[in-house]
């Protein structure tokens, strides 16, 4: 399995301050040609696209984070097609919804992209289930009542702080633990793994004591 | 609010996570309207979700696929209904 997705974790436990996190996290992430060409965060990118509408902006977040949203959701156990069709879908919600991207959310894009696809893949699943369209392309409209997945990007702490927790949180687990944690999310049931593996972790970070 | 109100960690990282039935994940969502400390920890494990999907390796996408999107970037977001 792969663990560099994580060193940039590991290798920036010094880090303490949640404003130098955005833009050392991606000069030091590995695998990823479009940063490698362009000092801008992913934010930022995100922020071009909601000011001036900026295609060729929105070409170098697809090519990043389409293949990605894709990879995830074959190992969530969707079909080629739907995995796809959710990598499109999650591509043209942030076009579609940029503006409602929070310029204040250092360190955020992945986290944001991450919800929207998780999102539609809750919607295909319903399909699924319904017996309706197991294409998510024949009915991409959402016209299931959504439970607001904005409502978690209100909360008591700013979002570059909870960045900056999780970033602790993780360079304190093991790379076999944090490999756990990627694995466990493409499970049935991920949650016991990642809750007992970085619970305690991120609610002691968070000043979540009880 | 008491504590016994709140969702056990293993609920909220699955609704961040994106596994839970409907009904379970309507009435965290309700919770999580109310609840600023139970936002903030799903909050926070989104980013981990952010975290493992920055981290993975790219799959290879049908032919086509950024053309098609490109093609839809100006249509309504409710247009195929």
């Amino acid at each position: 399995m792969r663990s560099e997705a994580f060193r940039f974790v590991t290798g920036e436990s010094e880090c303490v301050s949640s404003s130098c996190c955005a833009p050392r996290q991606w000069a030091a992430m590995p695998n990823n040609a479009a940063v490698a060409e362009s000092p801008r965060s992913w934010e930022q990118l995100i922020q071009a696209i909601a000011t001036r509408r900026d295609r060729a902006t929105f070409v170098k977040l697809f090519q990043h984070f389409a293949p990605r949203v894709k990879t995830f959701m074959l190992r969530s156990g969707a079909s080629e097609s739907a995995a796809e069709e959710i990598a499109r879908q999650t591509m043209l919600s942030v076009w579609r919804e940029a503006d409602s991207f929070k310029p204040g959310a250092a360190g955020a894009a992945a986290a944001w992209i991450f919800t929207i696809a998780r999102n539609l893949r809750i919607d295909a699943l319903r399909r699924e289930r319904r017996g309706g369209a197991t294409d998510v392309a024949s009915d991409n409209n959402g016209a299931e009542p959504q439970v607001d997945d904005r409502l978690t990007r209100e909360s008591e702490v700013a979002d570059a702080q909870i960045k900056h927790c999780v970033r602790e949180a993780m360079a304190q687990l093991s790379n076999e633990q944090l490999r756990e944690i990627e694995r466990s999310f493409f499970k049935d049931k991920p949650e016991s793994e990642i809750a007992a593996l970085l619970g305690p972790r991120l609610r002691s970070l968070l000043g979540h004591t009880s | 609010m008491t504590a016994q109100d709140h969702p056990s960690d293993i609920e909220l990282s699955a609704f961040a996570a994106g596994t839970l039935d409907d009904a379970r994940r309507i009435a965290i969502a309700a919770h999580l309207r109310g609840c600023a400390r139970c936002r903030t920890f799903v909050r926070a494990m989104e980013h981990v979700g952010g975290v493992v999907l920055e981290g993975l390796p790219p799959a290879a996408l049908a032919g086509g696929s950024l053309a098609a999107v490109m093609a839809r970037l100006d249509s309504p977001a409710h247009s195929r209904r």
